[in-house]
């Protein structure tokens, strides 16, 4: 947890320009059923442009992309 | 866990004279490649000397220094063409290049039959110091040249160029950089035209950082205060695996060399690696060493997970292309979702915070970050170059 207050109990997202979320802290990545999504990492970073093909996670496409936040 | 014991089978002639025995855990000394080289590894055959250094010691350490001098001071002619440098340069050559590599060794994880004792031994290390500055003035005049070609402003602080948000004129300097078309890419070529002999030279090339991948940065660590701190400490957990022995890159990346039927311990290849591989590893260990180039450092890391995601993909496709099994390609493959991470982590919450806190320290991020680039760049230009003419990238065939 590197955010200026990311402490153990919440979690933080930080808004990346023109990039993912970035999730810290306790959180659970779950589906619209609430089920468990395998693969999120203790920081994870969730994708904010739809052309990462490891949705719902970013894999860097927002960059190939020219993707640009609104 | 125990590495297994590293042999000298396969190495060139040259290192048998050693001071004392191999311990299991070290590394062959590489092969000299010219009077650098060979100096230094006649320093480093002899017993540390505990003080002053006495006898035919002393005669070796000047020759050591002088080599390395008239090395440097005598751009020309080059001994024979080099596919793997610029011509002229010998600071990015063979010969220096390799002599700085195993005086690094000293730091790192040593050199089998080497004392340990030489690693602040104030004579070698006036002739490491004086490649270093030679080395050191390579690279900003190379990058000078990038920021001027790109329009990126070096200046101090986060905003010195034309965004007017200072943290994003930062943030757009280093996507410029990182960006800039300095050599083919080498990814590109990996997933759609590399054969499957290409393919293991291209792992042997990478194997020369990554089988000690994030070590050169975490040098750093000590140096940063706060954010920039726990950020640089993130990413690196990242990089050892959390304490999961299996999940550390350089574990991972050991995997793959055995599913490609590669010798995976470190330091196998480091004879048939070109300079142009030995100075991109080079590079970043001295960022690491020197606590005055700590913002080189952090942004030469910053650059490596900037422009990671992508082409890992690409080099996953390229092993599984030509017919490396799935296990080859997991290093690659967790490479994808974890940069993605650490790019928006180096980012704003390391360099970001790292500059914000001392503004002087821009123009050192800007260069660790343009010299990731650029020697990476080298490289591929000169594997892309040897593959398509037939030839190999290495400097002999693999055994």
């Amino acid at each position: 947890m590197t955010g200026p207050e990311a402490p153990g109990e919440t979690a933080v997202i930080m808004i990346c320009p023109d990039g993912p979320l970035i999730v810290r802290g306790a959180y659970t990545l779950v589906d619209s059923n609430g089920g468990p999504i395998p693969g999120a990492r203790r920081t994870t970073a969730l994708c904010r442009c739809g052309r990462s093909r490891e949705k719902p996670f970013c894999d860097g496409s927002h960059k190939m992309t020219g993707f640009r936040a609104p | 866990m125990t590495d297994p014991p590293v042999a000298t089978a396969g190495r060139g002639p040259g290192t048998a004279v050693l001071s004392r025995a191999a311990r299991p855990s070290e590394v062959a000394p590489p092969e000299p490649r010219g009077p650098v080289g060979s100096a230094l590894l006649d320093v480093l055959t002899r017993p540390a000397p505990p003080g002053p250094p006495e006898g035919s010691t002393v005669a070796a350490l000047r020759r050591w220094q002088a080599t390395v001098q008239a090395a440097l001071a005598d751009p020309g002619p080059l001994d024979a063409p080099r596919p793997d440098g610029p011509a002229g340069e010998p600071i990015i050559g063979d010969d220096v290049q390799v002599a700085l590599h195993l005086a690094y060794t000293l730091h790192l994880h040593g050199s089998s039959g080497v004392d340990e004792g030489w690693e602040w031994q104030p004579d070698l290390l006036a002739g490491v110091r004086m490649i270093e500055r030679a080395f050191e003035a390579h690279l900003r005049r190379r990058a000078a040249e990038l920021y001027a070609v790109l329009g990126v402003g070096v200046g101090v602080g986060l905003g010195c160029g034309p965004d007017p948000r200072p943290a994003q004129d930062l943030r757009q300097a280093l996507i410029a950089i990182t960006d800039a078309p300095v050599g083919p890419a080498l990814s590109s070529y990996v997933r759609d035209e590399a054969s499957l002999a290409q393919v293991r030279e291209f792992l042997v090339l990478k194997s020369i950082y990554q089988l000690k991948e994030a070590d050169p940065h975490t040098f750093s660590i000590p140096r940063l205060q706060g954010r920039a701190k726990a950020a640089a400490v993130e990413i690196q957990g990242d990089e050892y695996g959390n304490g999961t022995l299996r999940a550390m890159h350089s574990q991972l990346y050991r995997v793959t060399m055995q599913h490609a039927g590669l010798d995976e311990r470190l330091g196998a290849y480091l004879d048939l690696a070109p300079a142009a591989v030995l100075a991109s590893d080079n590079a970043a260990v001295m960022f690491g060493l020197h606590r005055r180039l700590r913002a080189a450092a952090i942004g030469h890391l910053c650059a490596l997970e900037m422009t990671s995601s992508a082409p890992m993909r690409r080099y996953a496709r390229g092993l599984r292309r030509v017919g490396l099994p799935p296990e080859a390609a997991e290093y690659f493959l967790e490479h994808v979702g974890v940069d993605a991470v650490h790019e928006q982590v180096a980012v704003h919450d390391m360099v970001v915070p790292l500059v914000a806190a001392d503004p002087a320290l821009r123009a050192d991020v800007l260069l660790g970050a343009a010299t990731a680039t650029l020697l990476d760049g080298d490289l591929a230009t000169a594997a892309v170059a040897a593959w398509a003419s037939g030839r190999s990238a290495l400097r002999g065939p693999l055994p």
